[in-house]
Parts: C-alpha cells; sequence; structure tokens
C-alpha cells in the first residue's frame, strides 16, 4: 500500500468519524422535546440538573434509539461488505440473501415464547440463532452461484418467503407483546430500550469484529474459491464462520430495528471507489458508514412527520430500490 | 322510502382517522385496577398489573376520549395538558395539543407535554412507548378499556381514587345510571326486537361491521334493540364484505355521520355492495350520528342512548 492510500484511508476515516458525530448529537438534539444542542453538551458531559425533562429524555429515550441505530446500520454495512466478498458480487446484503427476513421470523417467535420480563433478550436470542441458522443453511443453495445474480436471485425468494411466514405468524399469533407487522416489513427502531441495547449491541461488535479479523481470507474469495484455498484459505470452515458472524449481526440488528433493506447495499458500493476493495479497511468502514446512514434516517422517519413515525424501511427503501436497478443494470450490461 | 336521521342536537365530531376505530376495537379484559392496601400512598396498580406510584396530578395526558371526557367530569380537567386525537368533548379539551393517536403513541410526543401522569387503556400502545414513558420517570396508569356499562361505572371509581375524587365518582356514577336507564328502551332486547348493525365507516374503502366487546354494544342493547355484529359473531370489528353484511341481516344500520358524508349520502351508502340487500337497505332504515359521540362509552352515552332510542320509536320498531 503507497502512502497516498494510506494516507487517503486516514482521511476518510477521520472525515467520517467526525460526520458519525456530528449525526449523533443531531439525533440526541432533535425530535418531539426540544433539547438544543448546548443542552446535549451539558448533560454528556454531566452537568445537566437531576431529574430535568431533558436529561429524562436523553438518557431513557434518545441514547438507547441513537446507540441502536449505530449498532444497526454498522451491523447491515459490514455484513453487506463481507457477503459481497462471499459472494463475489458487489448486487448482494443480509436483505437481499433473506438473512434479514429470517432473523425476523426468529424475533417473531422469541417475542411470542418469551418469559416474562425476558422478551428483549429472547428476542435478540432467536433473531440470532434464526441469523446464524439461516447463513450457514445459504451457503447450500448458494455456493455453486456465487459471482453470479443467480445466488441472489435464490436469497430474494427465500426472503420474500420468510417474510410471508413471518407476516402470517405476527397475524396469526395476534398478541400485543410481540411487535406490529410493519416492523418485520420496513423496520422501526421507535421500541429500542436499554434491555434491547445492553443484550443486542455487544454482539454486534463482536460480530463486526469477527468479519474485520477474517477480512485478508475475504480478499482472497475474489479469485475464486478455488484459488483461495489454493493460497492456504480454508473454505470450508471459514465460509461458514463469516455467514455465522453475519448471522450475529444481522439478528441482533433485526432484534433491534427490525427489518431495514438496502443498508448494506447502498453503504459498501458508496464506499468502494474511495477505498478499495481491501476488506481490512471495507469492513470497519462500511460500519462507520452504515451507522451514519442508518442514524440520519432514522432522524428523518422521526421528524418528517412528527408526532407520527415514518418507518425507517420505506426511507432506506425509497433510496436502495433505484441504486439495486442501476446496480443490476451495470452488473448485467 | 328513506329514512335519514342526523343529530344537530349532539356535537360535531372531528373528523378522526381510521386508526382511531381501530383503537376501538377492545380486548376482552377481565383484571382490573386497584388502589393496593398496605402499598405507600397514591400507588394505584392498573389493569396491566403494573404499580404506578401517583403523587403529583398536575399536568394530565389523557389517551382516550371517554378518559379525558371522565377526568373533566370528576373536576380535574384543569389539570390536563394533551389528549389523544380521540378526544372531542368537552370543548376545551378538544382544543388541547394532541399528542398522536392512543394506540400507536409516540413517546417524545407524550414527554413534549411533561406530564406528572398518562392515563390510557388496554388499548394504548406499543408496549415499548409505555416503558420509554414510565422509564422516563412518569406514571403511565392503564384502565380497561371499557365496552360495558359496569365496566365504564367500575372505571369511573377508579380514576376516583386516582384523582382523588371519590364522592364526585360515586355521584357521577349514580347519575349516570339514572340517566341511562332513564334515556333508554322501556323493554331489554328480546327475539322479537329489531337488529341493528353498525358499520363504521370512513368512504368506501373503510367499512368495519362492529360485534361483541365494542362500545357500540352496550349502547344498542339499552336503546332496547339486538346487535346484528354480535349476533352474527363478530367479536370486535371486521372489514365489511357483502356476505357477512347480508348474513348479518340486519333491520337497522347506523353508521357515523362523517363516513355517511364522506360517502355522498344516503345513496352513496347504499350503493355499496351487500348494503341495499340487507333488511335495513331494503327500508331505507339508516341511522347516523357523529362518531366522537356515539363512540365514546364516556359521561354523554345517556345522551347516544336516548337519540338511538328516540330514532327506533320514531321508526315504530320498538313501543
Amino acid at each position: 500500500m503507497t502512502l497516498t492510500q494510506t494516507s487517503r484511508a486516514a482521511l476518510w476515516f477521520l472525515a467520517a468519524s467526525v460526520l458519525l458525530l456530528v449525526v449523533i448529537g443531531a439525533s440526541l438534539s432533535l425530535g418531539a422535546v426540544n433539547i438544543s444542542i448546548t443542552e446535549v453538551l451539558s448533560w454528556a458531559t454531566g452537568q445537566s440538573p437531576d431529574g430535568s425533562l431533558s436529561g429524562r429524555v436523553l438518557s431513557g429515550v434518545r441514547l438507547p434509539r441513537t446507540l441502536a441505530a449505530v449498532a444497526v446500520g454498522a451491523a447491515l454495512a459490514a455484513s453487506g461488505a463481507a457477503l459481497q466478498g462471499i459472494q463475489r458480487t458487489p448486487v448482494v446484503d443480509a436483505h437481499l440473501m433473506g438473512i434479514s427476513g429470517a432473523a425476523g421470523l426468529g424475533v417473531a417467535i422469541g417475542y411470542t415464547i418469551a418469559p416474562t420480563g425476558a422478551s428483549s433478550q429472547t428476542a435478540v436470542l432467536l433473531g440470532v440463532v434464526t441469523g446464524i441458522g439461516y447463513g450457514l443453511l445459504s451457503r447450500r443453495f448458494t455456493a455453486a452461484n456465487s459471482g453470479s445474480l443467480v445466488g441472489v436471485l435464490v436469497g430474494i425468494g427465500a426472503g420474500l418467503a420468510l417474510m410471508a411466514w413471518t407476516g402470517l405468524f405476527v397475524l396469526l399469533v395476534d398478541s400485543a407483546d410481540v411487535p406490529t407487522l410493519s416492523f418485520f416489513i420496513f423496520g422501526s427502531l421507535s421500541g429500542a430500550s436499554w434491555a434491547l441495547v445492553a443484550m443486542a449491541v455487544p454482539l454486534v461488535v463482536a460480530s463486526v469484529a469477527v468479519l474485520w479479523w477474517m477480512g485478508p481470507g475475504l480478499d482472497l474469495l475474489a479469485l475464486g474459491e478455488r484459488a483461495s484455498m489454493q493460497l492456504g484459505f480454508d473454505v470450508r470452515r471459514r465460509v461458514p464462520l463469516a455467514l455465522a458472524a453475519i448471522g450475529v449481526a444481522v439478528g441482533a440488528s433485526v432484534a433491534l430495528g427490525g427489518v431495514i433493506g438496502f443498508v448494506g447495499l447502498i453503504v459498501p458500493l458508496t464506499i468502494r471507489p474511495l477505498l478499495g476493495s481491501v476488506n481490512r479497511l471495507m469492513i470497519p468502514a462500511s460500519a462507520i458508514g452504515g451507522a451514519i446512514i442508518v442514524v440520519a434516517f432514522d432522524i428523518l422517519a422521526r421528524t418528517l412527520a412528527a408526532p407520527i413515525e415514518i418507518p425507517i424501511g420505506l426511507l432506506t427503501a425509497s433510496v436502495g430500490g433505484p441504486v439495486l436497478v442501476w446496480l443490476i443494470r451495470r452488473e448485467t450490461a | 322510502m328513506s329514512v335519514l336521521l342526523e343529530h344537530s342536537s349532539m356535537h360535531r365530531a372531528r373528523p378522526l382517522v381510521f386508526a382511531a376505530a381501530l383503537a376501538l376495537v377492545a380486548a376482552a379484559c377481565t383484571s382490573g385496577g386497584s388502589l393496593s392496601t398496605g402499598d405507600q400512598e397514591g400507588s394505584f396498580t392498573g389493569s396491566d398489573g403494573v404499580a404506578s406510584s401517583v403523587s403529583d396530578t398536575s399536568r394530565i395526558v389523557t389517551l382516550s376520549g371517554d378518559l379525558t371526557e371522565f377526568v373533566y367530569e370528576l373536576g380535574a380537567g384543569s389539570a390536563v395538558v394533551a389528549t389523544d386525537i380521540t378526544t372531542v368533548h368537552p370543548q376545551e379539551a378538544a382544543l388541547l395539543p394532541k399528542v398522536g393517536i392512543g394506540r400507536f403513541l409516540s413517546t417524545e410526543a407524550v414527554l413534549a407535554q411533561n406530564p406528572t401522569l398518562v392515563i390510557g387503556d388496554t388499548q394504548t400502545g406499543p408496549q415499548s412507548a409505555i416503558d420509554q414513558i414510565r422509564a422516563a420517570g412518569v406514571p403511565v396508569v392503564i384502565l380497561d378499556t371499557s365496552t360495558t356499562f359496569s365496566s365504564m361505572y367500575a372505571k369511573i371509581g377508579q380514576l376516583g381514587e386516582i384523582l382523588d375524587a371519590g364522592a364526585e365518582a360515586e355521584a357521577l356514577t349514580d347519575q349516570l345510571r339514572r340517566d341511562v336507564a332513564e334515556a333508554g328502551a322501556v323493554n331489554p332486547p328480546s327475539q322479537e326486537s329489531p337488529s341493528i348493525a353498525y358499520v363504521y365507516t370512513r368512504g368506501p374503502d373503510v367499512m368495519l361491521l362492529f360485534g361483541n366487546d365494542m362500545v357500540t354494544n352496550p349502547v344498542i342493547a339499552a336503546a332496547g334493540a339486538r346487535d346484528a355484529g354480535a349476533l352474527s359473531g363478530v367479536n370486535g370489528s371486521i372489514p365489511v364484505t357483502p356476505e357477512a353484511l347480508i348474513a348479518a341481516a340486519p333491520d337497522i344500520i347506523v353508521v357515523p355521520s362523517e363516513g355517511l358524508e364522506t360517502l355522498g349520502g344516503i345513496d352513496g351508502l347504499l350503493g355499496i355492495p351487500g348494503i341495499a340487500q340487507t333488511p335495513a337497505g331494503a327500508s331505507g332504515y339508516i341511522l347516523a350520528y357523529p362518531e366522537g359521540d356515539f363512540l365514546t362509552l364516556g359521561p354523554r352515552v345517556a345522551e347516544s342512548v336516548a337519540a338511538l332510542t328516540n330514532d327506533l320509536r320514531d321508526l315504530g320498531v320498538i313501543p
């Protein structure tokens, strides 16, 4: 790596980190309760008077929600970057592969069977378990098609079926303990609680770290599975490990914010021209980029039509759908 | 013959969104709330089993129209700072800020009012929003969603406990018992009584048939009629299909006047598939009342009972 590339990457990470802090500040400040950025800063430095309305809103509602948005964005975008390496195509993410749909079904079941007082934990657990299970299973029916759009189409079909099953499940169970159908189709961060965040965020951090650690191996996959095996990458063990890590990240993110599409597609797509395809850079950069995008879209989701919230997935799909069309045309041209 | 009775004597309701109607789909509720004895003073255990410590009732947010009206009737109206959109009465309450729809609550919209007490019912949701408001240190008291007169009276008693207005609650309950009895039909509904289908409509795309566990159910019974929706086995509300309506075979159809207006009056309603094929459609026995009045099982319920009873008498279907 030349010096210019290194400094360019350093500059990118610096700028992205600043931007992330800015959107986090905006996310804490904006909402139905008027809280100025000065109040946010004095609260963050512990100078806010005890029991004040803004303090209670910040620590009880907006901080867990903002942390959830950061984690969801990081999980989806880092998973997207890793999946694109595994499938050897930029036209894929956890949503298109059906992993989000599978995790959604797990989360819905988790809320249904959860013992009293442990609904968040059970939902995260079941989301992660189904995410891993489906991630590993998907390997069976997409491995032969890696590098082509056929594998993605298989994933889309499976994802649509899983979403339909989740919908049927939610409507038939008809329980107040289970989030609404909209949560499992278009997502929402409005239910983010400390219980969810405490369970899901560490899982996201750990799984993104695993993906980052596997970065060089994922780079080799770009040469094809046979070639990368000859270069010493244990495809049979490492690819399932990566898919399991993706299952954990996506399962935790779906428990936090429901099924939100296209984040894993758009973010790596935007970053790759700037930083190149080296996964040791792409995966952390995608995590930061994804966090920025989801926090920003969540701000729009709860302010555009306040006090009514727009499902965040409607916003990401509004942008992501056209990008997908453009991407497929480019790939098949 | 086409009979259409609109009630100018009743207060005109603001148009409510469709979701507000869904908010009236009541779940069957068994557990009532109570001020637990032995606990610290001001601790109230709601229908969700959560004990809230109610010490300050100076800034109240109410999340359902009937709750707002009862709080006003019990003399605590001046403490109400915001309501949900189903509140249409009294006038000063209707002018207060709205925090959204009780069933699709936005945490921040409620907290922005800096309330010291939030009163909702079992229709209030989502649970995550209730949890977040509680986490912010604001007590949220959940009462039953009443769909019978007896649960309504019980709710008045609970509000009396919460607002420290026990005597007022008792007086209001006695008054309402008398008013409802006086306003209603002489004879209770029997096999020979006319059947009424309450069809909630906001236009041709939103048509719901109400049945058991709905606020309309006790009002129809008090007016000496049978509830066609309940008789055909509807619990809560179901989307109207022509078949369901024809099967329910109501003698009379009651609709919200706002919805009837949107449909373009009685001819528009009769144009909906299935309506004209019912006995009510054939005879033109269609009644309309503002939804904010007829769909609130609150302090003005005797007016709704009186309006329906009198119209049924005018139609000659009850003595």
